[in-house]
């Protein structure tokens, strides 16, 4: 099943569009979800990045299914 | 506790702070972030601010719950512009009410502390030289 993961800031701008779509097997945790998009999109291999589950961050055990809204965040910058 | 977040996609959206004054209220601490040139050699043109709206709401709904565990405050007032802001314009006002100075001004400096390190804003700089995304944190 594809998922669409919104992706934000220069992960947007450097994969070329505002989202990633994973073909994983569903559930997945949100480790091997970054794992998948650093696989699959070389560029990002040095940048760390964050993740959000419906609209909460998450930690990398967190499991992801495919209903859940997801979003991949680089570096903040506010302020 | 009173709370307040928006995000303000013009430049004259900030916060007209007479609502959230109270008698109970002794102190309020403002802080306004500006857009500044030169920054680093160069001179800036413009910001342009990105935000995960849903995202911002939660996070600074759970940075006011810690500030409230914190400190003794009343009312937090957060106000960031997203899109373009050019230097001397406000990109960000941050305000806390409390009933002394000493925790208004220390929830303030924690409530700006924790917006640049978990709010999900994101900032690319565009100056004479080119542009580059701000990068702080994670």
């Amino acid at each position: 099943m594809k998922k669409e993961v919104q992706l934000f800031g220069i992960l947007k701008e450097q994969y070329g569009s505002p989202v990633f779509v994973d073909v994983s097997e569903m559930p997945i945790s949100a480790k091997e979800l970054i794992a998948a998009f650093r696989n699959q999109f070389q560029k990002v291999q040095d940048l760390p990045f964050l993740i959000a589950k419906n609209h909460f961050m998450i930690q990398d055990a967190d499991v992801i299914d495919a209903a859940d809204h997801i979003a991949l965040l680089p570096p903040v910058s506010g302020g | 506790m009173k709370t307040d977040f928006q995000l303000i996609d013009h430049a004259d959206g900030f916060p007209d702070l007479e609502p959230f004054r109270s008698k109970a209220s002794g102190a309020e601490v403002v802080f306004n972030g500006i857009v500044r040139t030169p920054n680093k050699g160069s001179d800036v043109l413009y910001l342009e601010f990105e935000a995960y709206e849903a995202l911002f709401h939660n996070e600074m709904k759970r940075i006011a719950a810690t500030l409230e565990s914190q400190f003794q405050i009343n009312t937090i007032v957060l106000h960031h512009r997203i899109g373009r802001v050019l230097p001397g314009e406000l990109a960000v006002v941050a305000v806390v009410y409390s009933q002394h100075r000493k925790d208004a001004f220390d929830a303030c400096e924690a409530l700006m502390n924790e917006l640049k390190a978990t709010v999900p804003i994101w900032k690319k700089e565009f100056n004479s030289d080119g542009s580059f995304w701000v990068s702080q944190t994670p």
